[in-house]
């Protein structure tokens, strides 16, 4: 009995439970011989429930470290349960050891479906545990290897939701030679195998690369690479992709700071066709930051997008100019609030040969967070979220908005 | 009452009605798009699209007598019909149905392969991308059997986006060993800034410092609940407000205060050195080794010009004294070194 108390007491619970729902709502109009609207709605209410347990925490975890956690979740639409378990031990003071586990079952169920959806959805049972070894070489150098199993099981199977496992490996390193100094080198291996459905299988390989600086003169520079190569059985399918982007941000005193960001991004793929074509992104992003205390930001600043098909002018080609305004509050009382607000236009450089027609648009997104309530273990959370989407086009009859908010409310204890 | 009533409803009436010119510039683009399929539908001797066209001109005709006869509402709903009529002849004869069925096929399949990255991490952001996408992909099929070609490959390039934008989300920005990483490097960002913050004595940087700590804690709180986009969001906000707390302090570094610091150490390294290395528990011995280590670095660093950091070892040199001397105290209290 004492053991038991010994080993209750050793151990720190958490709990979150709460309701939340989403409301999402996107409206187009198709006009034939009379003007209609056609809406896709979509609206989900819940009631959930997650404990999460580990050890209370010491100074020193010379024993590792480990956390359970169990999520169960009643909605209308489905009722789900999820389970991880996930530690790590250190072997000597270099070498640990990681292990993780995640599995879901999710039940799609018809009865108490608030609206009849247009899509279907699909039950199914996920399986994700991965191992892994941590070397620490010296006080600059991180290496890891790690090995990991997804086995995603639809019940039942169909010809769009397919069952298949994916087996993950990764190789990375870390180098931090000094302060504000880091380098990182991953290399992945992944391989699907889908076995009612062979031509989905692919082989892929990737590689990301990266390093960031931080200097005491209030300057970030950050730079990263992702490499992809991806096979599958049909050539015109196969493709490598790079990913560079880059990001630079300069403190200008204490109240502002400028953010200049590139990010580009090349697709070829092994044979193309007219469905699958070679394509080249870019977008280039400038930010300015004023930051009013600690807990207030405003950002604004231009954005400039283009997507083009590398071999030749395509009816999908296009620029994009926006204008992004935001900010974020993150208060002492508990409140967190970010907003962003994007207005910009889209030019199809073959707009009047083409299917698609220039648009103008604004995205508006607002997520919040308060901690109205706070106990010893907690508190009373109300979350929300707000995204407004329309776009406005050359061609009336191409007009589209979408519109989705969520709300939840969670007790932790 | 009345009056007012009255005065609302034309004014809702002036603001809803259509503007004549605006009508007339949708009458003439309507006319463009039906002489632009008139050029390929007529010589392309396939009767249905023509069909489809004709019906197409004979809506734009009685639109235009809606508009002489000042209609204006349904000469607008008319000619976006004889529009819509148009591009759809228009896509019999330019769309190929098969390029189209691909294009929803390729989509599909993207589809397939987010579906259980998008149910796996739960972002809200992601989970809207998514709904979009499938809504969008629905109507594609829904365009695509009603055989409107240009519409079905209109959505489903957007639904193509849509996942496109999910994906990037998912798998570079969101996907859990990455933000993983941002919340190990906000950690280490930390360590390295905690003893220059603390020594400094800027009340401001504190604050800034302790509220970056408290971020820090949720985020990794978040991460465990699986809600990865709040945690990274938090993780660079702590990560963000550390460095500013740790450039204020490297700012204020004054000599002034590394020296006060650095010969506050020596004087307890002069009062307490021989009785620490007289003391039977190897524990004292060795941390008062450690603090001569850190006092030599500050001294260096010091020399070359590297304030913050100095005061970093400096001030470390100060805590390890402070616990040499609290074990020490096992039998003699410390002297108070404030």
């Amino acid at each position: 009995m004492i053991y038991l108390w010994l080993l209750v007491g050793s151990l720190n619970p958490r709990n979150e439970i709460g309701v939340s729902g989403d409301y999402f709502a996107q409206r187009y109009v198709v006009i034939d011989t009379v003007t209609r609207d056609t809406s896709a709605l979509d609206t989900e209410l819940r009631l959930f429930w997650d404990f999460g347990l580990e050890p209370k925490k010491t100074e020193k975890m010379e024993r590792g470290e480990w956390s359970a956690g169990n999520g169960v979740a009643f909605s209308t639409r489905s009722i789900r349960d999820r389970l991880n378990l996930s530690g790590t031990l250190p072997v000597n003071s270099w070498l640990q050891l990681q292990g993780n586990y995640d599995g879901e079952l999710r039940y799609y169920h018809p009865g108490f479906l608030l609206k009849t959806d247009s899509v279907s959805y699909a039950s199914y049972l996920n399986n994700n545990l991965s191992l892994g070894v941590d070397f620490t070489l010296g006080s600059g150098w991180n290496f890891s290897l790690s090995e990991g199993l997804e086995l995603q099981r639809y019940l039942p199977e169909d010809s769009y939701n397919t069952s298949y496992l994916l087996n993950r490996v990764r190789l990375g390193a870390e180098l931090k030679p000094d302060d504000g100094l880091f380098f990182i080198l991953v290399y992945g291996n992944n391989r699907l195998l889908v076995p009612s459905a062979d031509t989905n299988n692919y082989a892929e390989h990737t590689v990301y690369g990266g390093a960031e600086v931080y200097t005491m003169g209030g300057s970030r520079f950050g730079i990263d690479n992702y490499f992809t190569r991806r096979r599958y059985w049909d050539r015109f399918r196969s493709y490598w992709e790079e990913h560079p982007n880059v990001t630079f941000t300069q403190d200008l005193g204490t109240d502002w700071a400028l953010t200049i960001e590139e990010d580009f991004r090349l697709t070829e793929f092994d044979e193309t066709t007219a469905v699958y074509q070679n394509q080249a992104e870019n977008q280039l992003r400038l930010e300015a930051e004023w930051r009013l205390g600690s807990s207030f930001a405003l950002r604004f600043g231009p954005q400039w997008e283009l997507s083009r098909n590398v071999e030749r002018a395509d009816e999908q080609d296009y620029n994009e100019w926006a204008l992004s305004l935001g900010g974020e509050v993150f208060t002492r009382t508990g409140l967190s609030l970010t907003i962003e607000d994007r207005l910009g236009m889209r030019h199809y450089i073959a707009a009047d040969s083409g299917f698609q027609s220039d648009y103008r648009f604004n995205e508006f997104n607002l997520y919040g967070n308060w901690q109205f309530l706070t106990t010893r273990r907690g508190g009373l959370v109300l979350e929300g979220m707000i995204n407004i989407a329309p776009e406005w086009h050359r061609e009336a009859i191409d007009n589209l908005a979408a519109f989705s908010y969520s709300l939840g409310l969670k007790f932790q204890f | 009452m009345k009056r007012f009533t009255l005065l609302i409803l034309v004014l809702l009436g002036t603001v809803l009605a259509q503007s004549p010119d605006k009508v007339r510039a949708e009458l003439q683009r309507t006319d463009e798009v039906i002489e632009r399929a008139r050029v390929v539908v007529e010589p392309s001797g396939n009767e249905e699209a023509r069909t489809v066209l004709r019906s197409a001109v004979e809506i734009q005709n009685s639109a235009w007598e809606g508009y002489r006869g000042r209609r204006y509402r349904w000469a607008l709903s008319r000619t976006l019909a004889a529009r819509q009529r148009a591009w759809q002849a228009l896509d019999m004869v330019v769309n190929n149905p098969e390029r189209v069925r691909q294009e929803i096929e390729r989509t599909a399949q993207l589809m397939q392969e987010a579906e259980p990255l998008v149910n796996r991490i739960e972002d809200q952001r992601a989970q809207d991308l998514w709904q979009m996408a499938r809504s969008e992909q629905a109507a594609a099929e829904d365009n695509y059997r009603a055989r409107r070609y240009r519409m079905a490959l209109r959505f489903t390039i957007t639904a193509r986006e849509h996942i496109g934008a999910a994906l990037k989300l998912l798998r570079q920005v969101l996907a859990p060993e990455r933000v993983e990483l941002e919340l190990e490097r906000t950690e280490r960002v930390q360590e390295r800034a905690k003893g220059p913050i603390q020594a400094a004595k800027n009340v401001r940087a504190q604050e800034m410092f302790q509220r970056a700590l408290e971020w820090q804690v949720q985020a990794r709180n978040r991460f465990r609940e699986r809600f990865f986009g709040r945690a990274l969001r938090l993780t660079l906000a702590s990560r963000d407000l550390t460095l500013r707390a740790w450039v204020l302090v490297n700012k204020d570094v004054s000599p002034e205060l590394l020296e006060t610091t650095l010969s506050e150490t020596e004087r307890l390294f002069d009062l307490w050195s021989e009785q620490l290395e007289k003391e039977k528990s190897g524990e004292a011995r060795r941390l008062l080794s450690e603090a001569r280590n850190h006092q030599q670095t500050a001294r260096e660093l010091q020399k070359a010009g590297k304030l913050a950091a100095a005061l970093q070892e400096a001030t470390q040199a100060q805590r390890l004294m402070n616990r040499a001397l609290e074990v020490l105290e096992s039998g003699t209290p410390a002297p108070d070194s404030e």
